[in-house]
C-alpha cells in the first residue's frame, strides 16, 4: 500500500469540505477521482501531499504518517509529483531550469545528470526543442506536458493530477492525456482528479465518485460508468455524459 | 534673470559636484533601503506560531510605524548624534564628503527608506501567483528555498520600477542632509549663496538641477517599465532572437 487515508477531514472555516475519507491506494494503481464541482475532490488530492493541511484524520504515505507534525514534509513531497490545473511552471526559469531546479537544488543531483535526464524526458513528450524557452512562450498543452516532466524529473513514487486538462483549449487536451496514458502504461501510480470521463474509463483501475466530502461510490470504470448504483452517481453521470 | 544666468553659467562646477554627490547618496540610500526593506518585509510576512515569528511580525510593524510616523530630519539628527555613540565612525572622505557625517546619514536614510520599501516588496511578493509557491513546495523545496529561487526573483521584477521611483524620491528627500553638513547638491547651493549673496537666483538654479535629475531618471524608469512589460509578453524573445540573426 502506497497511500492510505484514515478518516480524512478538512474544513475551511465553518465549511466542512471532507467528511472522513478512508482510502488506500496501491502501488501501480491508477485511481481516478470524479464528482461535481465543490464536492471536495481537489481538496482530497491536495490533502494527500499536505498542500492543504487536514483538520482531522491521517494520511499515511509509504508507512509514514505525514500528518504528524514531526514528519519531514519537504522530503516526502519529493516522492509525490504534482500537476496543477494552472500548470504553475516557474515563470522566472527556462524550461530546462524548471525541470532541473528540483533535482539539483533539492536532491543534490549534478547539473549534467539532471540535464541528461531532463532531455530524455523532454524527448518523451516531444518538446526537446523548447529547453531554452520560457513558460510564457509555450501553449497551454506544452506547459502542461512540461509540468508533468518537471514532476517526473524528481522520480516520484506517485503522481497527483489536479484537473490537468481543465484549463486547456479543447484541441490541446489530447496531447496531455496521451502523455498521461503512456505513464499509466509504464506502471506509474497515479491519482487523477478529472472531468475527462472517456479518459477515466480508459486508463482508470478504480474510480472514486466523491460528493459532499465523502466517497459515495467506488469501483472499476466498468462498474461506475456502466452500472452506477448510487442515485447521486447516476444523476451526475447522466449530466456529464449526455452533453 | 541676469543673476540667474550668471550663477547658472559661472558656478556650475559647484552644482555639478553637488549633483554627483546627491546621486551617490541616493544610490547608496536606495540599495541600503532595498536590503533593509526586504528584511523588514520578510519579517512582516513570516508565518507561524513560534515566538520568534511573532517577535519578527511585531518588530517589523513597530519599525514601519515609527519610521513613517516621524520626520526624516528628526531621524537624521538622532542618527547623527546617536550612531557614533554605538559604533565608532570612520575618519576620511568619500568623494569630498566627510565619512563622519555621511555614514550616520546614509544609515538613517537607508533605515527610513526601508520602512517604505518594505511595503513595496510586500505587494510585489503578493503579486506573484500563489501557484508558484505550491509548485515549488511540490518539487520538495522548503519555504525559504522556494522564496529565494522562485518567488523573490519574480517579486523583484515586479518592484523594480517602484524601486527606481524610490531612487527619485531619495534624490529630493536627501536635500535635508545639507543641514547636517554633508556636501550634497543643496550644500553646494549654500556655498554659492554665501559667495554671491543672491538668494532667489541660487534657489532657482538649485531647483533646475533637482528637476533635471529627477526628470531624466523618471524617464529612464518609464523606458525600463515598458521594456519589462514587453518582455513579459509571450513570443517576444523568439522575435528578438530572429532580429539578432537578421
Amino acid at each position: 500500500m502506497l497511500i492510505e487515508t484514515r478518516g480524512l477531514r478538512k474544513s475551511f472555516g465553518g465549511l466542512q469540505v471532507l467528511n472522513g475519507i478512508d482510502q488506500s491506494i496501491e502501488k501501480g494503481e491508477v485511481v481516478v477521482v470524479i464528482g461535481p464541482s465543490g464536492s471536495g475532490k481537489s481538496t482530497f488530492l491536495r490533502c494527500l501531499n499536505l498542500l492543504e493541511e487536514p483538520t482531522g484524520g491521517q494520511v499515511i504515505f509509504e508507512g509514514t504518517d505525514i500528518t504528524d507534525p514531526k514528519a519531514d514534509i519537504a522530503k516526502i513531497r519529493q516522492k509525490m509529483g504534482m500537476v496543477f490545473q494552472q500548470f504553475n511552471l516557474f515563470n522566472n526559469l527556462s524550461i530546462m531550469d524548471n525541470i532541473t531546479v528540483g533535482p539539483i537544488r533539492v536532491k543534490g543531483v549534478s547539473r549534467e545528470d539532471a540535464q541528461a535526464k531532463a532531455n530524455e524526458l523532454l524527448d518523451r513528450v516531444g518538446l526537446r526543442e523548447k529547453a531554452d524557452s520560457f513558460p510564457g512562450e509555450l501553449s497551454g498543452g506544452q506547459k502542461q506536458r512540461i509540468a508533468i516532466v518537471r514532476a517526473l524529473a524528481m522520480e516520484p513514487d506517485v503522481m497527483l493530477f489536479d484537473e490537468p486538462t481543465s484549463a486547456l483549449d479543447p484541441e490541446m487536451v489530447g496531447e496531455v492525456l496521451d502523455v498521461m496514458k503512456a505513464l499509466a502504461k509504464e506502471g506509474m501510480t497515479m491519482v487523477i482528479v478529472t472531468h475527462e470521463m472517456g479518459f477515466a474509463k480508459e486508463v482508470g483501475d478504480r474510480v472514486l465518485f466523491i460528493d459532499q466530502g465523502i466517497v459515495l461510490e467506488e469501483g472499476t470504470p466498468e462498474e461506475i460508468f456502466n452500472h452506477p448504483r448510487n442515485p447521486r452517481t447516476q444523476e451526475f453521470l447522466s449530466k456529464v455524459l449526455n452533453v | 534673470m541676469g543673476d540667474f544666468l550668471e550663477i547658472f553659467t559661472g558656478y556650475y562646477p559647484y552644482y555639478l559636484q553637488g549633483a554627483r554627490n546627491t546621486i551617490v547618496i541616493a544610490l547608496i540610500g536606495v540599495v541600503g533601503g532595498a536590503l533593509c526593506g526586504l528584511l523588514i518585509c520578510l519579517m512582516r510576512m513570516a508565518k507561524g506560531k513560534s515566538i520568534l515569528t511573532k517577535l519578527m511580525n511585531g518588530f517589523s510593524r513597530v519599525y514601519i510605524e515609527v519610521f513613517r510616523g516621524t520626520p526624516v530630519i528628526v531621524q537624521l539628527w538622532v542618527a547623527f548624534f546617536g550612531i557614533p555613540l554605538l559604533i565608532p565612525m570612520p575618519a576620511g572622505k568619500l568623494l569630498d564628503m566627510d565619512l563622519e557625517c555621511l555614514v550616520p546619514c546614509l544609515i538613517a536614510i537607508s533605515l527610513n527608506s526601508g520602512a517604505y520599501v518594505a511595503e513595496v516588496f510586500r505587494s510585489g511578493i503578493q503579486a506573484v501567483d500563489g501557484g508558484q509557491m505550491e509548485a515549488a513546495l511540490c518539487v520538495g523545496m522548503k519555504k525559504g528555498m522556494a522564496m529565494r529561487l522562485i518567488i523573490l526573483p519574480q517579486a523583484i521584477k515586479n518592484v523594480l520600477p517602484a524601486l527606481c521611483n524610490e531612487f527619485v524620491t531619495l534624490i529630493k528627500e536627501t536635500a535635508v542632509i545639507s543641514y547636517l553638513g554633508v556636501a550634497d547638491l543643496s550644500y553646494s547651493n549654500n556655498v554659492v549663496k554665501t559667495l554671491t549673496y543672491s538668494m532667489l537666483p541660487c534657489y532657482l538654479v538649485l531647483a533646475v538641477y533637482y528637476f533635471i535629475l529627477c526628470f531624466v531618471i523618471s524617464r529612464l524608469v518609464g523606458l525600463l517599465e515598458k521594456r519589462l512589460n514587453r518582455e513579459r509578453k509571450p513570443g517576444n524573445r523568439e522575435m528578438s532572437k530572429k532580429a539578432q540573426a537578421a
